[in-house]
């Protein structure tokens, strides 16, 4: 019984040991997969950096301030330096440091063609320890750099210290050179580790030995080498701590056993009364020939009879949990349900999102050219102004021999003249996309008076205003019956106009052309869907979806305009909560279909969505 | 692209006539001193590069060097360079691209379509002619010392 519990306790011992070693080495795994992480993260920037053109077309000193730019965005990095593919230094960004690059690390990371980590060096320009990557680059031409890192050591000891280990732990990261990378409590970078360190740590990449820190206290340490970097990382945990674990699990063991002796005792005592004692008093009963209390109440039977009410109530009880359970899954999965909807109805609004954001994007980017454009011409033509002022001024001082007035009235009537006019085009210019730009964030922000609205009398009216554009271009214009609709009377009229001016901007060349506008049967109440038809030049599919974006034309140059009116219509639809669409065939006209709502309610129910879409 | 004794002729595809100016002028300080054909759209361009429409007599004699704006009405500056470089005819004529916008993307497909250079306005116009004298190095572009008075840049429209 005592050799068995011996063994039973080494066994025990032995199991919280390795356990605990287990999870030990597990932690200096995670730890070392975050390091590499880091390294591996510094690497892809740099991956990035040497794949700018400037380094692919060989502009070094372009390179260089590509090079300078994202160095001060990587609060990480002490600098940057671009080796030849024989090690030659051939520039860097940051503080100066000297020498090419080890002839080992060159080799190895060119036969290899992947990103190598160096040992721990001081900087001393920068004042502080780093390490270095190094990434090799091969460029199309089969040129090829190596692009270098120094990455500042503190980076690494933040790491260690956001493991938050047990103030009397240590852990320890060690380069190629068994020197620190950074360890808690801090010792200085680039400070040889401990003798029984780099004893265990050259005979297996990972491993568990004993030892002692630079403290001088006794532990045991699990460690684990990277393959990335070759660096190791120790996680020292004191003696005391694995051994109080080890006294723990004895402490169990002895306090387990003698507790099951003394119960194996009382059970063997106690149930040897309880099957002692009914039969002793059968044997009494017997003995004294009375009627066998045996049925009456035998303790035995009625412990059996509790037992198995126990077990039906126990039953009962399992049967009702699963019940609930039952309910708790079909309630989990109704959630689940409603989650998936939820779910569609996030990623749809997700792609609307992103949609507008994609139009946001086009918008800008033609609203700037449009304003670039212009720009140009002032800068350029200003400075032809002060070429040509000082033109004139050197002439003047040359004495006015009439060859140079002749020289100096040319001047002034043709470069001068010229430089003007180019220059007063372009402020109108800018003055008339200001304007534009200032009219369609209007149209996104005026109030609006919704009531019903005569459609009818307001696409006369407008029809009215375009009389003359369509007598003196012979245009004929067919106006059907149009329904009523709800919203801001005088949105509404620009709507229309916007969509008939368009229409007739876009009719052939040719005199004649027909415009129609009209309504289509209702489908349901909420909207009344109104068109307007031309037989015009059409619109390329692919341009389609971009006409009702601001500055965006399918017939750019052909005639007047800004290229906001289709935007505004668009503005206007939405923000009265129905739609605008187009169908054409290039060469055959279009058709723009209105949808508006046709009373309160479904302007109300649409309003809101509206309301959010504010891109004007 | 043999023949030796024609000068290139530069072909500039800008809607904007300022900017056509400016870049007239500093080329013809800069001693550039190419026949400089200007068209307006992308579309002229291309009728001129394979010689058809109002550019269906040209003589195929001189070589040439393409300066494209891309934001152009009708056919852009991108879809030309396209078909310039798709075709085996034009694959080899040198392309500068001329825009307002820094996009990093448009930059890129402009590269990738086969441009030469790209420059962006308002351009620096050292750079620029710096680059079409590069251009012009491999194909003989004409160019003079630098003591040439501004008067003599003659337009040559087409």
């Amino acid at each position: 019984m005592v050799a068995l519990a011996a063994l039973a306790g080494y066994l025990l011992i032995e199991h919280e040991r390795v356990t605990m070693q287990r999870e030990a080495i597990g932690r200096a795994r995670a730890t070392m997969s975050a390091v590499d992480a880091e390294l591996k993260g510094h690497a892809e920037t740099m991956q990035a950096l040497a794949s700018m053109r400037t380094l692919s077309e060989g502009a070094l000193p372009s390179f260089r301030a590509d090079a300078e730019r994202v160095l001060k965005s990587q609060p990480q990095w002490i600098d940057v330096r671009l080796y030849s593919a024989e090690g030659q230094p051939l520039l860097h960004a940051g503080p100066p440091a000297r020498g090419g690059l080890e002839t080992g690390t060159l080799n190895r990371m060119m036969s290899l063609d992947k990103a190598a980590v160096g040992v721990v060096e001081r900087i001393e320009s920068a004042g502080r320890a780093a390490v270095r990557v190094y990434v090799p680059v091969t460029l199309d031409a089969g040129r090829r750099y190596v692009l270098s890192v120094a990455l500042k050591t503190d980076l690494f000891q933040e790491l260690l210290r956001e493991q938050r280990l047990p103030a009397d732990w240590v852990i320890a990261l060690v380069d190629r050179d068994r020197r620190f990378v950074a360890r808690v409590p801090a010792v200085p970078p680039g400070s040889l580790a401990s003798e029984s360190f780099r004893a265990a740590i050259a005979s297996a990449p990972e491993g568990w030995f004993r030892g002692v820190t630079l403290e001088g206290f006794q532990t045991y340490t699990p460690y684990v080498t990277s393959a990335l970097s070759g660096w190791v990382l120790g996680i020292a945990i004191p003696q005391r701590v694995v051994e109080a674990g080890s006294r723990r699990a004895i402490a169990i063991m002895v306090f387990g056993a003698g507790a099951a002796v003394a119960i194996a005792l009382y059970l063997a005592w106690f149930f040897g009364r309880r099957i002692s004692r009914p039969i002793a008093s059968l044997a009494a009963a017997a003995a004294s020939g009375k009627a066998a209390p045996l049925l009456g109440q035998p303790p035995l039977i009625a412990e059996i009879e509790e037992l198995r009410k126990a077990l039906a109530e126990r039953e009962s009880l399992v049967l009702r949990e699963r019940e609930a359970l039952e309910a708790a899954a079909l309630q989990a999965r109704l959630l689940n349900e409603q989650k998936e909807r939820s779910a569609q109805e996030l990623s749809a609004i997700n792609r609307e999102l992103r949609h507008r954001n994609e139009e946001n994007e086009l918008f800008v980017y033609s609203v700037s050219h449009d304003l670039r454009s212009p720009l140009v011409n002032l800068k350029g033509f200003s400075s032809e102004l002060t070429r040509a002022s000082d033109e004139i001024a050197r002439l003047l001082a040359q004495g006015a021999s009439a060859e140079a007035r002749e020289r100096i009235r040319r001047i002034l009537d043709e470069d001068i003249r010229e430089a003007v006019q180019f220059i007063s085009t372009a402020v109108s210019r800018l003055s008339t996309i200001i304007d534009a730009l200032l009219s369609l964030s209007r149209i996104g922000r005026v109030e609006y008076r919704p009531q019903a609205v005569d459609v009818q009398a307001t696409v006369g009216r407008v029809v009215d205003s375009l009389r003359a554009t369509i007598r003196e271009r012979g245009i004929s214009v067919s106006v059907g019956r149009l329904p009523a609709c709800w919203g801001d009377p005088s949105a509404i009229e620009q709507a229309f106009a916007n969509l008939l001016d368009n229409a007739m901007k876009y009719l052939k060349p040719s005199p004649g052309g027909r415009v129609e506008v009209g309504s289509q049967p209702a489908d349901g109440e909420a909207f009344s869907t109104y068109f307007v038809r031309d037989d015009g030049q059409g619109i390329a599919a692919d341009d389609q979806a971009k006409i009702f974006l601001p500055f965006q034309r399918a017939h750019t140059g052909m005639v007047e305009g800004e290229g906001i009116g289709l935007a505004i219509v668009r503005r206007i639809v939405e923000r009265h909560g129905g739609r605008v669409w187009v169908e054409s065939q290039p060469g055959r006209g279009s058709t723009f279909y209105l949808a508006l709502p046709s009373g309160p309610a479904s302007a109300a129910a649409k309003a809101a969505a509206a309301t959010e879409e504010e891109i004007a | 692209m043999s023949s030796k004794q024609e000068p290139v002729v530069i072909l500039l595809a800008e809607d904007d006539d300022g900017h056509a100016t400016l870049i007239r002028r500093n080329l013809a300080r800069a001693g550039v001193r190419n026949e400089l054909v200007h068209v307006k759209d992308g579309q002229e361009a291309l009728d001129y590069l394979f010689c058809r429409g109002r550019h269906a007599g040209r003589t195929l004699e001189a070589p040439l060097l393409l300066l494209l704006d891309i934001k152009m009405p009708r056919v852009d500056g991108i879809e030309v360079l396209r078909r310039v470089k798709h075709d085996e005819r034009t694959s080899k004529v040198p392309v500068i691209m001329l825009t307002t916008t820094d996009d990093p993307r448009e930059i890129e497909r402009c590269y990738e379509l086969g441009c030469n250079v790209y420059v962006t306005k308002p351009v620096e116009y050292e750079r620029f002619v710096e680059a079409i004298r590069r251009l012009g190095m491999f194909l003989e572009v004409v160019i003079l010392p630098r003591y040439q008075s501004p008067d003599d840049e003659k337009e040559s429209r087409s």
